[in-house]
């Protein structure tokens, strides 16, 4: 089995309120998983201890056997890269400059960059379409540009694994949707992520499977037509909702509105 | 783009050297050049002893070069901390005291002048500036820090609460002190920064700490450019943001407590060098951090020339005419270029 990450009863608590519990899920070579869940659900919470950048309170996260926690951060940072929701982009680097910094879990303190290092930077250049704009600096270009620039720097890590957080958050309908045909050529690629996503129906469009969250649980997960039903929509973001295909056979959430009963808390 | 940052890097460093020569040469006894620099020979064993009046070498030697030495030595540990303190806290208004550093420097030399100690020996004020904006530095740091961590904001806050009552402190210590007129005079030109009298003791004291932390800082470039993107970002590049924030702090506070220590307070280096280079040559720190520090460097020279030719005795102080050049400097370049200066 072509296991990336295993989540095995992950556990967080912040403050003695408990944010997750009892998470477990596998993740393949060349699998899209999508996190959904309400605000406040745990997705931002549940990435961040798949990065290690948060320490959970019980159960473990396995990348490709090793438990996460004891691996060093810069070698956590060969094996996954995070598209935060919204990277900092006041300061005026050059789009290539922010590129490069994808290759800083590989670089020592001394080592300048190989030809290595420039391959795989001009390939995630290439792979987001930002070669062009190598020279620009990042505080010109606008949101969607940027966020791919990020993308770009997320790829030039070269990592088995690829997390987003809210990769549209800021996006328009155009550019979110280039965004997300970028990761899916990278998924194609043979790479796993875990996005965590506000839109349903983009959801149900590019998944392989959909995780759902809710108070910190795993609500429902398997494929998006499995797992998105009227049920599931009502009991875990209060709404009531028709489920249908579009002329194309995708699935198709449309919100009609509050849910009638009041959702079991 | 590089090539550009390069170019500017080699052309501060030809200018550092000759404001360095030129500050050899000019004071109030003026020494020709080719005189400056066959002393300067000799000195270093490369040359035969120079002809010539001695007093001319000793004025050169004794008291002109350690002076000069410690202008570079301070005007570049005060820009290259000012440019750490600046990406640390990705806040362009961070200086090198921002954690109550030379404030704390200010009371701790105030005390060693009211209490005698600096007659002792000329060593005692440098040690007690060093020490008291080293120890406030991490009082600062003690107060912010909870559970291991040290949120920028509390650090921030907690620098201008501790350093306003070491301000408080220091001009209580002044005030007891004014009833005796030198040692109030002392304290009020050692407040003011300066560089006069200073000997190769000095130099001795603060060359390790002001070398040696700057170039340790050059080893954290790659960090400083990841840290501007956000601590979640850099933590994901692998970065361990807390220990590599810790050792920035650390250094960049050592490097300007050693400054201060032998300067006194110079304002306006650490801001207003670090944002003139970031305009040139961009945010990268691999190029910024040497840049930072030989334009300081230059700056301070310059600015130490200016007191000592200007007027010919102590009334015209270094943090004076720092402060009066970076000051109507800062606003130009706030005014000119009010989107430049915002990015960082």
């Amino acid at each position: 089995m072509n296991t990336v990450l295993s989540a095995r009863n992950l556990h967080f608590a912040y403050n003695g309120r408990p944010v997750l519990a009892g998470i477990s899920f596998d993740l393949a070579v060349g699998e899209f998983l999508g996190l959904v869940g309400p605000n406040g659900a745990g997705k931002s919470t549940l990435l961040r201890l798949l990065l290690g950048i948060l320490k959970p309170g019980g159960g473990e996260a396995r990348l490709r056997d090793e438990p996460l926690g004891a691996l060093p951060r810069a070698e956590v940072a060969r094996r996954t890269a995070f598209l935060p929701q919204g990277a900092h982009a006041d300061f005026a680097f050059t789009v290539r400059e922010v590129v490069a910094m994808g290759r800083t879990p590989y670089l020592g303190r001394f080592r300048p960059e190989g030809p290595e290092d420039r391959e795989a930077i001009r390939r995630a250049m290439e792979q987001t379409e930002t070669a062009a704009m190598a020279d620009r600096l990042v505080t010109e270009l606008s949101g969607g540009e940027r966020q791919r620039v990020f993308l770009a720097r997320a790829f030039a890590q070269t990592t088995p694994l690829l997390l987003l957080d809210e990769p549209n958050a800021n996006l328009d309908l155009l550019h979110a949707f280039q965004l997300v045909d970028l990761v899916q050529g990278h998924v194609r690629r043979g790479a796993a992520v875990i996005a965590a996503l506000h839109d349903l129906n983009l959801a149900a469009r590019v998944c392989d499977r959909i995780l759902v969250l809710k108070d910190g649980a795993v609500a429902a997960l398997g494929p998006p037509a499995q797992v998105l039903t009227t049920a599931l929509l009502a009991s875990v973001f209060g709404v009531k909702a028709r489920v249908g295909r579009d002329e194309e056979g995708h699935l198709l959430v449309s919100v009609l509105g509050p849910a009638l009963e009041a959702p079991p808390s | 783009m590089k090539l550009r940052a390069w170019g500017i890097l080699a052309f501060l460093g030809a200018l550092l050297v000759g404001a360095l020569l030129w500050a050899a040469v000019a004071g109030t006894v003026s020494i020709p050049l080719g005189r400056t620099l066959s002393i300067i020979a000799h000195v270093l064993r490369f040359g035969p002893a120079p002809d010539g009046p001695t007093y001319e070498e000793a004025i050169l030697l004794a008291v002109r070069l350690p002076r000069v030495c410690l202008a570079a030595l301070a005007g570049g540990g005060l820009a290259l901390a000012g440019t750490v303190m600046q990406g640390f806290f990705r806040n362009p208004m961070a200086d090198p005291g921002v954690v109550g550093v030379s404030a704390g420097a200010a009371l701790g030399s105030v005390i060693a002048l009211y209490a005698g100690w600096a007659t002792a020996s000329v060593l005692w004020l440098p040690v007690a500036a060093f020490a008291g904006g080293l120890g406030t530095a991490f009082l600062v740091y003690a107060i912010a820090t909870s559970h291991g961590k040290t949120p920028v904001s509390t650090l921030l806050l907690a620098g201008i609460a501790v350093g306003g009552m070491a301000v408080s402190l220091t001009s209580f210590v002044l005030s007891l002190a004014l009833a005796n007129y030198e040692i109030g005079r002392q304290m009020m030109l050692w407040l003011m920064g300066g560089l006069e009298g200073r000997t190769w003791l000095h130099v001795r004291l603060v060359t390790p700490l002001v070398l040696g932390g700057s170039v340790w800082l050059c080893f954290y470039v790659r960090d400083l450019n990841v840290l501007l993107t956000g601590e979640e970002s850099a933590l994901s590049l692998g970065i361990d943001v807390p220990r590599t924030r810790r050792t920035l702090l650390v250094l960049s506070t050592l490097v300007t407590a050693a400054t201060v220590s032998v300067a006194g307070i110079v304002g306006f280096v650490g801001l207003v060098v670090p944002h003139i280079l970031r305009l040139l040559i961009g945010p990268d720190h691999r190029q910024l951090l040497p840049a930072s520090f030989l334009g300081g460097a230059l700056f301070l020279v310059l600015a130490d020339l200016f007191c000592r030719t200007l007027i010919e005795s102590e009334e015209l102080r270094l943090g004076v005419v720092t402060s009066l050049v970076g000051g109507p400097f800062f606003i130009y370049l706030l005014i000119k270029n009010r989107r430049g200066v915002e990015i960082l």
